[in-house]
């Protein structure tokens, strides 16, 4: 489609998550010659190996189970669920070992050379490639390069204090692992890998506490999207959620990880059998050698990047979670691509007003472009309206009625600004409100295009409807 | 006199809700039906407007409290007893929920805007009409009379002055009752949201504002508040609200400007256009979308380009050179670059010179005058002054010009291309370019023709120290009617000087030189100081041009004929 070309330039891609090989594609697609210098044996990154794949794998087991045991109220008993936690691990390996192995036919098709190495920059042409241990030597010592991508990622953050080099003190990573079923498990931080990591011990029969500093879960989403999971997560997290809570700290004894928590309503000293870490993640911005480079960072640790994804160096682009937030694969995704486009010269611009977040939780909580909250924030009018699912035909089959999908219009010209769902398949779901939101569609658009019966997305249309159906009622305006 | 709002009957089949926000806070001052409490039901989420208003006294429940028809919910102080409109929030929930149409009931005729009327400070018994909302993109309005004073009585919702916004002259209800006892405005006065009008002393069990709710009680299936209690109750909605039965605001031409204003909202087009867009150096905020809702589309932005490229547009981006500039390579490719913001005065020249250059046919006319004499006689001058300014080239330039212009008053004048009139003026403000550190200006010597040479020098002298300083004001610039550029301290031999618009002409100097000249047979060194002349051509013809130049020249080169003439 597009003419232009890489001539035969050789592009580094440093890191092989779901920036860095979609970068190392789209430049072989193109000419480039393509290197990627990965810090583990397969491509695919965190996103594949210690974070989405695994975790919706398991998702998926959770929301099995908690679905046969509501099936009780339908008149469908089932017994109680035996796990084999042996056979749940080969399960979610198989998965990734499926996927991986994909990824990397996937780069064997296109030439391009995959070395397994650390990277460093030397200069702003060179790489210094160390030995990861473990793993094979690296073919040289150096790689030189006409144009490097920085696609190294981010990692879970452990405060200090938490750092006590006990291994039942998990990240996300650890968590995934799926060592044991703990009988109790204290989740620190209420954000989405807390909140969707939490709900598969639960399910799996861990009694699980949550432990937020904040005085809400997901802070990011609107609370009106947030209130039915947390009412449900109440039912699930047998320990309970507590809010504006902080763990004042953590000491391992042979009985288990003792905690500390200072909150209103929260017994002072717990112990937990496990405790998960998911307070964030920072950038992979360290001991890559940038200072050999002119690559700039912010205060944060994300490489500084120009809307073409450049950095201050005009050899060096980067993408993904090092390259600011918010950490998310589809992100890093887009980024790659944009990043070639403009080495290419093509006018690709990282102008996106839609970046969709999904909490995988049950129900899961979705949502793109503008929020209430930054509405609010912003003072931009907008019209909200909502619809709730208990008046959805396909949510009351699926006895889920707790769900809302709301739509945040322009008031002058109904134009969608925002989409946020909360309910079974909102992950689903928001990928209409995303396109909805990148290619301006007005309500109309979106109530008078025909959404298949019985089926969820008909909530979409109905949302839309509600502020051009019925004129004088069928909208809220918004309050400032 | 403190009351109980308690939470009434929230609908068919609903036996509680949970408290899921909270509103207000102890101690503030609520208007009648404004939105206390946001209640889950489970059938859906909705706001809950307290039909009294007062001052909130305590609140009896906590976000998140489950709560049944009945409960105490907050106890006010002062609250009228509006027993009118028992508000039924959830009242119409029924499969079909639409919760949207349970909020907006029971305050139908109070837009957004009406809460906010009196952001009344309830302190003893005097409170504060503040300027409320004026409506969507309306950030101020003026004054244009006022129909209470001091001592007047009035009744909330009274209309007490007419302001007159960009879009309407509209009447002004204060939503306090009580005595006038200050007016902060007077007619003329601009006023903003937010703006104290007047202070009221308000007796104690006053009711505050029963205007809001003495709107209908329980519109049936939203049907259209009358018009004319809109008006009353939606104090300033203004246009959106009268004839329309829908209350959304409809666009006008004051919010579409303060949208395409908004640098937070991203154009109305799709990432395929965006791209589009950006490839051909087209600025979404200038296209005008086509589609719904003003949607974007590629033929939009291809029918633009298309438009300015036949001239039957133009854009504000257009007088930089912006509008149509293809995507800049990337330099750094090349070799190192750095980044330099255009200054203002740059950026404002850039501009002009731009728009000159697309707009006007320039034609430059150079040529020579003899300055020998001239010059011989200006080094006389200036050997022997003791003080002032100095008499420069430019200065007897100036006088040279004025001469010419009175002879060609072609040269002295404005093309209106709308009316497509010549505009004569009969004044000479002569216009300088001065080169500083900062950029080019152009200061102005107003009437030219009735100052002395050592007058001009004089003010030049002023002038171009001002320029050097940054400290011309706006009327040094104005007013120009020609101008003249000279590069002769620095060198060249000729330029095209671009035309200073809306003048039409520009006359050039550059560096005077030595040169052999046959003069009456005889070969002669002679001081040779080139012209150019650059000119509207849609104003001034070839011949005139060549005319005037000549008369110029001659001017400079008999020192005797300038003095006559000046």
């Amino acid at each position: 489609m597009d003419e232009a070309s890489g001539a035969g330039k050789h592009v580094v891609v440093i890191g092989g998550g779901p920036g860095g090989y979609p970068a190392a594609f789209h430049a072989a697609d193109h000419g480039y010659r393509v290197t990627i210098v990965n810090a583990e044996a397969k491509l695919g990154g965190v996103c594949l190996h210690r974070g989405c794949i695994p975790s919706k794998a398991l998702l998926h087991l959770a929301k099995l189970i908690t679905e046969t045991k509501e099936a009780e109220h339908a008149g469908v008993k089932f017994g109680a669920p035996q796990i084999d936690l042996a056979a749940v691990r080969q399960f979610k390996n198989s998965v990734i070992d499926k996927l991986a192995d994909g990824v990397t036919q996937l780069n064997k098709a296109r030439k391009s050379e995959l070395i397994t190495a650390r990277a460093s920059f030397l200069n702003s042409t060179t790489l210094k490639l160390h030995q990861v241990p473990g793993l094979p030597a690296p073919p040289s010592d150096t790689l030189a390069f006409d144009h490097a991508i920085i696609a190294t990622g981010s990692s879970p953050i452990v405060p200090p204090p938490f750092q006590l080099g006990d291994s039942r003190i998990m990240d996300s990573t650890g968590a995934l692992e799926l060592a044991d079923i703990p009988k109790k498990l204290l989740v620190i931080g209420g954000g989405y890998i807390g909140l969707e990591m939490g709900s598969v011990y639960a399910a799996l029969g861990s009694e699980v506490t949550v432990v937020e500093l904040l005085s809400g879960l997901l802070m990011g989403a609107d609370r009106d999207l947030v209130r039915p999971l947390q009412k449900r997560l109440q039912g699930l997290f047998k320990g309970g959620i507590f809010l504006n809570t902080k763990v004042e700290s953590l000491k391992a004894t042979p009985q288990g990880i003792v905690a500390k928590l200072a909150g209103e309503g929260v017994t002072p000293e717990q112990t937990f059998d496990r405790v998960l870490v998911s307070v964030g993640r920072r950038p992979n911005s360290r001991d890559l050698g940038l200072e050999n480079t002119k690559v700039e960072l912010d205060a944060k640790g994300f490489v500084k990047i120009d809307k073409q994804q450049r950095t201050n160096d005009p050899t060096i682009s980067a993408i993904g979670d090092v390259a600011g937030e918010p950490g998310l694969a589809h992100k890093a995704t887009r980024e790659a691509k944009i990043a070639i486009e403009a080495l290419l010269g093509l006018p690709a611009e990282f102008d996106n007003i839609a970046i969709p977040a999904v909490v995988f939780t049950d129900p899961e909580v979705a949502w793109c472009g503008l929020t209430e909250m930054q509405a609010q924030a912003e003072n931009r009018e907008v019209v909200v309206t909502r619809f709730p699912w208990a008046a959805s035909g396909r949510a009351q089959s699926l006895a889920r009625t707790e769900g809302i999908t709301k739509i945040l219009f322009d008031p002058k010209t109904e134009r969608v600004l925002g989409v946020g769902i909360v309910g079974a398949g909102a992950g689903e779901l928001i990928a209409e409100g995303v396109v909805a939101v990148e290619t301006a569609m007005v309500a109309r658009d979106l109530a008078d295009s025909i959404h298949a019966h019985p089926t969820l997305s008909e909530t979409l249309m109905e949302a839309a409807e509600s502020l051009i159906g019925q004129a004088t009622h069928m909208y809220r305006p918004k309050k400032s | 006199m403190p009351t109980e709002f308690k939470l009434p009957n929230l609908g068919e089949g609903i036996k509680s809700a949970d408290v899921a926000g909270i509103s207000v806070k102890e101690g503030d001052t609520i208007e009648p039906n404004q939105n206390v409490l946001e209640l889950e039901t489970d059938k859906a989420v909705v706001e809950l407007p307290c039909p009294s208003g007062g001052k909130v006294l305590k609140i009896h429940v906590k976000q998140g409290q489950t709560v049944e028809p009945g409960a105490v919910l907050f106890t006010l102080e002062g609250a009228a007893a509006e027993k009118a409109a028992p508000a039924k929030p959830a009242a119409a929930a029924p499969a079909a929920t639409k919760p949207a149409a349970a909020q907006a009931a029971p305050a139908p005729a109070a837009p957004p805007a009406a809460p906010k009327a009196a952001a009344a400070a309830a302190a003893g018994g005097k409170q504060t009409f503040n300027c409320p909302n004026l409506g969507e993109g309306i950030k101020s309005a003026d004054v244009s009379s006022l129909s209470v004073k001091v001592g007047d009585t009035i009744t909330a919702g009274q209309n007490v002055m007419e302001v007159e916004t960009d879009k309407a002259v509209v009447e002004l209800p204060c939503s306090i009752a009580g005595e006038v006892t200050e007016v902060h405005v007077q007619p003329g006065a601009t006023i903003k949201p937010g703006s104290p009008l007047l202070t009221l002393a308000t007796s104690g069990s006053a009711a505050p504002a029963p205007a809001p709710a003495a709107a209908p009680a329980a519109p049936k299936n939203g049907a259209a508040p009358p018009a004319a209690a809109a008006k009353s109750a939606a104090p300033l909605a203004v246009a959106p609200v009268s004839p329309s039965s829908t209350p959304a605001p409809s666009p006008t031409a004051a919010t579409v400007a303060a949208s395409v204003g908004d640098k937070v909202a991203p154009a109305p087009a799709g990432p395929a256009t965006r791209r589009m867009a950006r490839q051909l150096g087209v600025n979404l905020h200038h296209v005008t979308g086509n589609g719904p809702g003003g949607r974007i589309t590629m033929d939009d932005v291809q029918s633009h380009v298309r438009e300015i490229l036949q001239g039957s547009k133009t854009v504000p981006g257009l007088a930089l050179g912006k509008a149509v500039a293809p995507p800049l390579p990337d330099f750094s490719q090349f070799g190192p670059v750095e980044r330099k913001a255009m200054n203002r005065i740059a950026k404002t020249s850039a501009a002009n010179l731009s728009y000159a250059w697309q707009t006007i046919p320039h034609v430059t006319q150079n040529d020579l005058a003899d300055v020998t004499e001239l010059e011989a006689g200006r080094k006389r001058h200036t050997q022997n002054q003791k003080s002032g300014a100095k008499i420069t080239m430019t200065v007897l330039a100036i006088k040279a010009v004025v001469a010419a212009l009175k002879q060609y008053p072609n040269f002295n004048a404005s093309l209106d291309s709308n009316t497509e009139e010549i505009i004569l003026k009969q004044y000479y403000h002569i216009g300088v370019a001065v080169d500083t550190e900062y950029g080019l200006v152009v200061p102005v010597i107003r009437d030219a023709n009735h100052k002395s040479i050592l007058d001009i020098a004089a003010e030049l002298d002023v002038l171009a120290s001002k320029a050097r300083e940054r400290k011309l004001g706006p009327s040094d610039f104005q007013g120009g009617t020609f101008t003249i550029t000279n590069l002769g301290g620095i060198g060249g031999t000729t330029f095209s000087p671009i035309v200073n618009w809306p003048e039409v002409a520009i006359l050039g100097m550059s560096r005077a030189k030595q040169q052999m000249v046959i003069m009456d047979g005889e070969p002669k060194v002679r001081l040779m100081l080139p012209l150019s002349l650059s000119y509207d051509h849609r104003v001034v013809n070839g011949a005139d041009a060549a005319r005037f130049i000549t008369k110029v020249s001659g001017l400079l080169a008999d020192p005797s004929q300038l003095l006559i003439e000046s």
